[in-house]
């Protein structure tokens, strides 16, 4: 259901900008946000890596201590870190009914090249392992994750927890910044055929979208509130996952809307490279490759 | 008689007999009385003339209850289903708050709108049926004999007629719960039902064939590559599966049954384990044990033998290889089983008579064994390939049908069945238009095969010739 009138503006004043566009789609606000904790950066073993800056030397601390580096690379979620990171985008454009009008997809470039290059590399190594739920990592080093599994990543690195924003990583030459998406939670409400029964919900909502609840939610399961105000508690500033979150979330795109299929094909495309289909691939071959990832992403939008 | 004279005289017999009842439809109108003509019109009025209280009243309660199911619920549906619905969803933002009118219902349509055809084919049935018992008063009187009461008719429905009595409630439920959802399915084929049009927010509506065409496109955008290619795994994978386990299974009951072996039971009590464990458990932790971080790349790397770990579940050749030879370790123990039981029944001085004449242990599995067990399991061969066919389980509690490939259209992987990927493409994409395709598609598969193997089976053609 959407939300006009004083809701609307109670949604796009409390709450901060990253939230607010993410619960819009065209020109019209949708949803209640409730966090701005959704999106990912790096738990890693601090008696393991020396050097949280660099996606390289990550790897090879690792590798040296015959521990796993974990990241999702077939997940449609994970993967935009490389690919936003060199400069490519690829977001929908939605009209206020849902429908995907347009795509804006830069795949298809020597940008998308260089970071296709990297996440094969990245895939070959020996400690690399596709995954990004550290309670089903073996011997994790270091894991792209999100704030949701703080309390299993203190359990499984004890007194080593650490947390850090997203590496940079070097290919031919040029280093890049790991980006990826920002996500918030939201709370939607369900189309209503009474006008008071409408209103009943709205205000629960907005109740349950409040700095008092965020800020009460935060203490209780450590969910990162999306409200300014309850932002700018000491408590919310001093947790180590949300600063870190906090830290990557300057480099990252509020995460949109995306059709179901995005995410399929990406996973496609992410276990090709699983599978070494691209091990060999000159810069041609893997730029055909993006084009026809290109074209079908466009095709998802009429 | 060939196959196709049987059908042409099949369509014949139907025509004949929907011949012969109009011609004794109008017989009875013409050759009836007055009570027999008002009875085409309110059902059950010639019964209650004649003093038949029980059936008069229950065909007139029918007919009410037809035209008040047709007057309150059926008529709108059943109108409805040409179009599957005109009016959309809108949301009327001219209050305080939104507030969303419901429009035409395209889900609803069509189910209540194949309800309510089947209705009027069973009233047509039952109007039939009254016509009929008219005419078996009329030829009752004439031939001066007595009509049955309604005690009677009570009685026989515990007596002669207790088959109908015991099987109503079943065959309803048949009907709603399986006849009504396939014949639904079928049309869904013919619609374009898929996450753009979902109801109640959006309409969807009669396609016609495109859905069909689609399937079989070959080209970029469409589903035909990627058809053919789980089309072949799935035969590849059925015919594996299957004869894969018969033979070992087979082999290994061979071998325990041997003379020499000691310490039968324990060999088949290791085996049987394997399925006293649920596939659901035992096939999550298999897929566990196979991941590139998991025991047996663990161990492999400790030990040396492999540099980097075996990417099992991520190599499509690897994980089709796997697949089949877990397959092989959960399925044997049935296959043993049985094939223990059926050794037993060869009678020895059969093997007695070979060994004299000079026949080693391979010519006498050959031509004693294998034609004896290959008779007697024909037909079990049979629904176990078509079984593997749609062999959901293994498939995907062990890959999920990954991995997934640019080159495959739809959210299919390499290991994916024609079933597992209609799985995903219901329960992931909502695209129910192309999962009701591929079904129609896997019946069509499953149907053929087992029809043109059952006619060559020997255990139907050779009966005669085993004993």
């Amino acid at each position: 259901m959407e939300v006009i009138g004083d809701y609307a503006n109670f949604v796009s004043t409390s709450n901060d900008a990253g939230a607010v566009g993410a619960a819009t789609m065209g020109d019209a606000i949708y949803a209640f946000p409730v966090t701005s904790d959704n999106g990912y950066f790096m738990y890693y073993d601090k008696s393991v890596v020396t050097d949280p800056t660099s996606l390289e030397k990550i790897v090879a601390d690792c590798e040296a201590a015959g521990k796993g580096f974990y990241m999702e690379i077939n997940s449609g979620w994970y993967q935009t870190a490389f690919f936003f990171a060199t400069g490519c985008q690829l977001t929908y454009d939605a009209d206020a009914t849902g429908k995907f009008m347009k795509a804006n997809v830069t795949y298809a470039s020597d940008n998308g090249v260089k970071a296709l290059k990297k996440m094969i590399e990245l895939s070959k190594s020996p400690s690399f392992f596709n995954g990004s739920a550290i309670s089903n990592a073996i011997n994790p080093g270091a894991i792209i994750d999100g704030t949701w599994d703080s309390g299993a990543a203190k359990e499984v690195f004890g007194d080593n927890y650490a947390c850090a924003k997203l590496p940079t990583f070097t290919v031919d030459g040029e280093t890049f910044q790991f980006s990826g998406f920002g996500g918030f939670k939201l709370l939607g409400l369900k189309p209503q055929t009474d006008t008071n029964k409408a209103v009943v919900c709205l205000e629960l909502a907005k109740y349950l979208s409040s700095a008092e609840v965020q800020l009460a939610r935060y203490n209780e399961v450590g969910w990162g509130p999306s409200n300014m105000e309850a932002q700018a508690d000491s408590a919310v500033q001093s947790d180590e996952a949300l600063s870190a979150l906090a830290e990557q979330l300057a480099f990252t795109i509020p995460q949109g809307q995306y059709p179901n299929d995005y995410w399929t094909l990406a996973t496609a495309l992410g276990d090709d490279v699983i599978a070494d289909k691209y091990d060999n691939a000159s810069d041609e071959e893997l730029m055909s490759v993006l084009e026809e990832f290109q074209a079908t992403c466009e095709s998802y939008a009429q | 008689m060939g196959k196709e004279s049987k059908l042409s005289a099949n369509i014949q017999n139907m025509f004949s007999n929907i011949g012969k009842n109009v011609k004794e439809i109008g017989a009875t109108f013409t050759e009836g009385d007055w009570k027999t003509k008002v009875s085409f019109l309110i059902m059950g009025f010639g019964q209650l003339m004649h003093k038949q209280l029980l059936r008069g009243i229950v065909f007139l309660a029918v007919e009410i209850l037809f035209i008040y199911y047709m007057i309150s619920f059926g008529a709108k549906y059943l109108a409805g289903i040409p179009t599957l619905g005109t009016t959309a969803t809108y949301v009327d933002k001219s209050g305080v708050v939104p507030v969303t009118v419901y429009g035409d219902n395209s889900f609803l349509i069509l189910l209540y709108g194949l309800l309510t055809i089947f209705v009027i084919f069973a009233f047509i049935f039952l109007w039939r049926v009254n016509i009929r018992q008219n005419r078996q008063i009329q030829t009752y009187l004439a031939q001066g004999r007595k009509l049955p009461t309604s005690k009677e008719d009570l009685y026989s429905l515990i007596n002669e007629n207790f088959d109908k009595t015991l099987l109503a409630l079943p065959n309803l439920g048949v009907f709603v719960f399986i006849i009504l959802p396939i014949i639904f399915m079928i049309c869904v084929a013919f619609t374009n039902f898929d996450a753009d049009h979902q109801p109640p927010a959006a309409l969807f509506s009669w396609t016609g064939l495109a859905n069909f065409k689609n399937l079989f496109s070959i080209g970029s955008a469409g589903f035909g590559s990627t058809f053919f290619t789980v089309l072949g795994w799935t035969l590849v994978w059925a015919f594996f599966a299957t004869f894969l386990n018969y033979f070992l299974g087979m082999g290994v009951a061979i071998m325990i049954n041997k003379k020499g072996i000691k310490f039968k039971k324990l060999w088949r009590t290791i085996l049987v384990m394997t399925i006293a464990i649920p596939q659901f458990v035992s096939l999550l932790y298999v897929y566990k044990m196979f991941a590139n971080d998991g025991l047996v790349n663990g161990y492999l790397l400790k030990w040396g033998l492999v540099d980097n770990f075996i990417p099992f579940w991520s190599n499509a050749t690897y994980a089709r290889i796997l697949i089949i030879i877990i397959n092989v370790w959960i399925g044997i123990p049935y296959m043993m089983l049985m094939a223990t039981g059926i050794l037993m029944n060869i009678p020895e001085d059969l093997y007695e008579s070979a060994r004299i004449d000079g026949a080693n242990g391979f010519q006498m599995f050959m031509k004693i064994t294998l034609p004896y067990m290959l008779f007697i399991t024909g037909p079990y061969l049979l629904t176990s390939f078509t079984n593997n066919l749609n062999n959901f389980n293994v498939i995907f509690l062990l890959t999920q049908g990954n991995p997934k490939s640019m080159d495959l259209a739809g959210g299919a992987g390499y290991t994916d069945l024609l079933i597992t990927w209609l799985y995903k493409l219901t329960i992931n994409d909502t695209n129910y238009r192309m999962a009701a395709v591929i079904g129609i598609m896997v019946f069509v598969v499953t149907a053929v095969i087992s029809l043109v193997v059952y006619r060559i089976l020997p255990s139907v053609k050779d009966e005669e010739g085993f004993q």
